[in-house]
């Protein structure tokens, strides 16, 4: 019975993994056509991120999600101009990388309010290292209600300390839970972490300290980290 | 990654690239045999059961070859496979293929949503590039649950369910998403590499 089921997933996963391709090879500019106003808008928005070396793609996805989504075009162009502007900050922010997947992970740092100054951090202190996943996690200890300053110190203290990706990825998730059911942020977070950074060894020695403008605190240079 | 020297492999390569790609209709064809054959697969021996798991897992192969996804003279495991991409355009096509199942760093991530009214639910999501046709939930037998199990790149995605075509609402397994955006309910994956 168990190997039938999973017979059926995997016939079904295997037809919707063949069959999404077509769906996507609309530019979106196109896909707003019906409205030549919010179209040609929407050509401008894609130039001036363009001539700024912003990526596209999550532009294009951005897009994607309005109409998804059924918002009126002009409210798409609005959303996706705003992300372009986030995805511009986070790229100077996290120079000179060019990946896509960083820069948006960084623009959806700076969407639940983290401070671009603190994604530069990161970059300074991991020049070699991917930060896709510890900005995720920390947008998302950020949109549980941790406070970003602390959600920042906090990724840049496990990031000193070696936490792999899977370890950050469930510190997000347990405090996620344990706000869900009923702990406050400050707790929480204070509860996981302490917990994960008893697991971890000591940060560098050369790990200094300092703040930033706005509060953030800052640890000293760290040799580059071998990416995951 | 595939090794092309490997002659297993490019045999396997030779036989699967020339199928033509899924119809849907296929697929219901395919889903069922199975329904049909199910009583006489439960006195199957446990041989022919292994036969089975392998059989979908080379559904999953076959899915994945139409996407592209064991190309090896692709350059790097992204967008370059994709049926008609559009290389080094803005088109949708980048960031949807490489986050809906190009990547050999792909994880599996099976989405449950439970909905006894429901006739289809559909999750939609940025691995998908929003487009809620894409991606249809499978309905449990027997109960009023719905499933499907995607391959996500590891990190932080936002997605939502689409009930009987109109509604749109958020994952309640799993923690929500403000979207000052667009204003629609969604949820968040924390999708752990393997």
């Amino acid at each position: 019975m168990m190997v039938r089921r999973w017979a059926r997933l995997a016939v079904l996963c295997a037809g919707r993994i063949a069959t999404a391709a077509p769906l996507l090879a609309q530019s979106p500019t196109s896909l707003l056509d019906a409205d030549p106003l919010a179209a040609d808008s929407l050509r401008r928005v894609l130039a001036r991120a363009e001539a700024a070396a912003v990526p596209l793609e999550p532009l294009t996805l951005k897009v994607r999600e309005g109409l998804a989504k059924q918002a009126p075009p002009l409210r798409i162009v609005d959303a996706t101009a705003r992300l372009a502007e986030r995805l511009r900050l986070a790229r100077t922010a996290l120079a000179p990388t060019t990946g896509t997947d960083e820069i948006a992970a960084g623009a959806d740092a700076l969407y639940v309010g983290v401070q671009p100054l603190l994604l530069q951090d990161l970059r300074r202190r991991f020049p070699a290292r991917s930060l896709t996943i510890p900005l995720g996690v920390l947008t998302q200890l950020v949109a549980s209600g941790v406070s970003a300053s602390r959600a920042g110190a906090l990724v840049r203290e496990l990031l000193d300390r070696g936490a792999s990706a899977p370890q950050l990825i469930a510190l997000s998730t347990e405090v996620q839970r344990d706000v869900g059911a009923g702990l406050s942020p400050s707790v929480a977070i204070a509860l996981r972490s302490g917990g994960l950074l008893s697991t971890l060894p000591a940060a560098s020695a050369n790990s200094g300290g300092g703040v930033l403008p706005g509060g953030v605190t800052t640890g000293g240079g760290r040799p580059p980290t071998p990416r995951p | 990654m595939t090794d092309d020297r490997d002659p297993l492999t490019a045999r396997v390569r030779e036989s699967l690239l020339p199928l033509p790609s899924v119809r849907p209709t296929a697929l219901a064809e395919v889903l069922a045999r199975i329904d049909a054959h199910d009583t006489r697969r439960r006195s199957l021996p446990f041989s022919r059961r292994w036969a089975t798991a392998l059989l979908a897992a080379a559904a999953v192969v076959l899915g994945f070859v139409g996407r592209g996804v064991f190309d090896a003279s692709a350059p790097s495991a992204s967008i370059a496979t994709v049926p008609s991409a559009t290389a080094g355009s803005a088109s949708g096509v980048t960031t949807a293929a490489r986050s809906a199942g190009l990547s050999p760093g792909m994880v599996p991530v099976q989405f449950v949503y439970d909905d006894a009214s429901a006739n289809t639910v559909q999750v939609v999501g940025d691995f998908n590039g929003w487009g809620r046709e894409v991606v249809a939930m499978s309905r449990v037998e027997g109960s009023s649950a719905w499933t499907v199990v995607l391959p996500l790149m590891p990190g932080r995605h936002l997605y939502a369910f689409v009930v009987n075509d109109t509604q749109w609402v958020a994952d309640p397994r799993a923690p929500r998403h403000s979207d000052r955006d667009f204003g629609k309910p969604e949820s968040v994956v924390m999708v752990e590499a393997r």
